[in-house]
């Protein structure tokens, strides 16, 4: 397949991945938000899968590990 | 820190960054430190207690455990490792209170698999998957790699020389013959393209 012609990306569109990487700053991101959640969760994943190590569990996605940490911050946040 | 290689978690780099982040109150670097080890010290709880709604409980206890410990991690070893421990020990305390009700009924494992499931400390990412779990394991893998067969010859490339062949993005920008800016790139288009593909089978609508 021949490869399109793709504008490159800021480092902020592209940060998640790079930051797997090791290749960026913590300091490089200047918003986290749902998108950069979503994003470290399926990254992570993919290499947690290509590398043979234990994974998500099916049914086990985004959204469900979204509500398990709505409970703990209310946790700590009911002190 | 020392420390070169961080077992069931980030970069090493990465995360140093996200222990500063998360000891200076970053929610989100919490999350993201705990992310790649919260599916294997789960499903380490849920063969502890052979009960997995108990092994929720007690994951929800470690992680709030260290969460106020946070500030006290000096990062002697990695933070999956260090929560862990935290983890094995919430077990223990668990067990012990629920061996000193007298309505207990005995856990049906033995002490001695029990002890040889909690050590070496760090034995919680080491056991090995169930038939089910290998199942999924293979599914997962077919997913990424018809995802990877679909992707664009240039992408495909930079994302398999970074995650099979260790290289950094300086080594495959030199080997590509393109600007560091252009694999970051591509290397996250790959990853993103893989990445929605697994929705749809995580969360399938």
């Amino acid at each position: 397949m021949n490869s399109p012609k793709l504008v490159n990306l800021s480092i902020q569109q592209s940060w998640a991945s790079a930051f797997v990487d090791g290749e960026v700053d913590l300091s490089e991101q200047t918003g986290w938000n749902e998108t950069v959640h979503e994003q470290l969760y399926y990254y992570t994943m993919t290499r947690q899968v290509l590398r043979g190590e234990m994974l998500r569990e099916r049914g086990a996605g985004f959204h469900t590990e979204r509500t398990t940490w709505v409970t703990f911050w209310a946790r700590v946040d009911a002190g | 820190m020392t420390r070169t290689s961080s077992a069931k978690g980030h970069e090493p780099r990465a995360e140093e960054a996200l222990i500063a982040a998360a000891q200076g109150g970053d929610r989100a670097a919490f999350e993201a430190l705990v992310l790649p080890c919260q599916n294997a010290i789960l499903r380490w709880l849920t063969r502890l207690t052979q009960d997995r709604p108990a092994a929720e409980e007690l994951f929800q206890e470690s992680l709030f455990k260290a969460y106020i410990a946070l500030s006290g991690f000096r990062g002697e070893s990695s933070f999956a490792t260090w929560l862990s421990r935290i983890a094995r020990n919430t077990f223990l305390a668990w067990r012990k209170a629920l061996q000193q009700r007298p309505d207990t009924v005995p856990m049906s494992t033995g002490d001695e698999e029990l002890d040889a499931a909690l050590e070496p400390a760090d034995g919680w990412s080491h056991h090995p998957p169930t038939p089910e779990e290998q199942l999924w394991q293979q599914e997962l893998a077919g997913a990424i790699q018809k995802s990877l067969d679909a992707l664009p010859e240039s992408l495909r490339e930079a994302f398999e020389q970074r995650e099979q062949g260790g290289l950094s993005y300086a080594e495959i920008a030199q080997l590509q013959q393109v600007p560091v800016g252009t694999v970051r790139s591509r290397i996250h288009r790959a990853r993103e393209a893989i990445a929605q593909d697994l929705k749809h089978l995580m969360e399938p609508a």
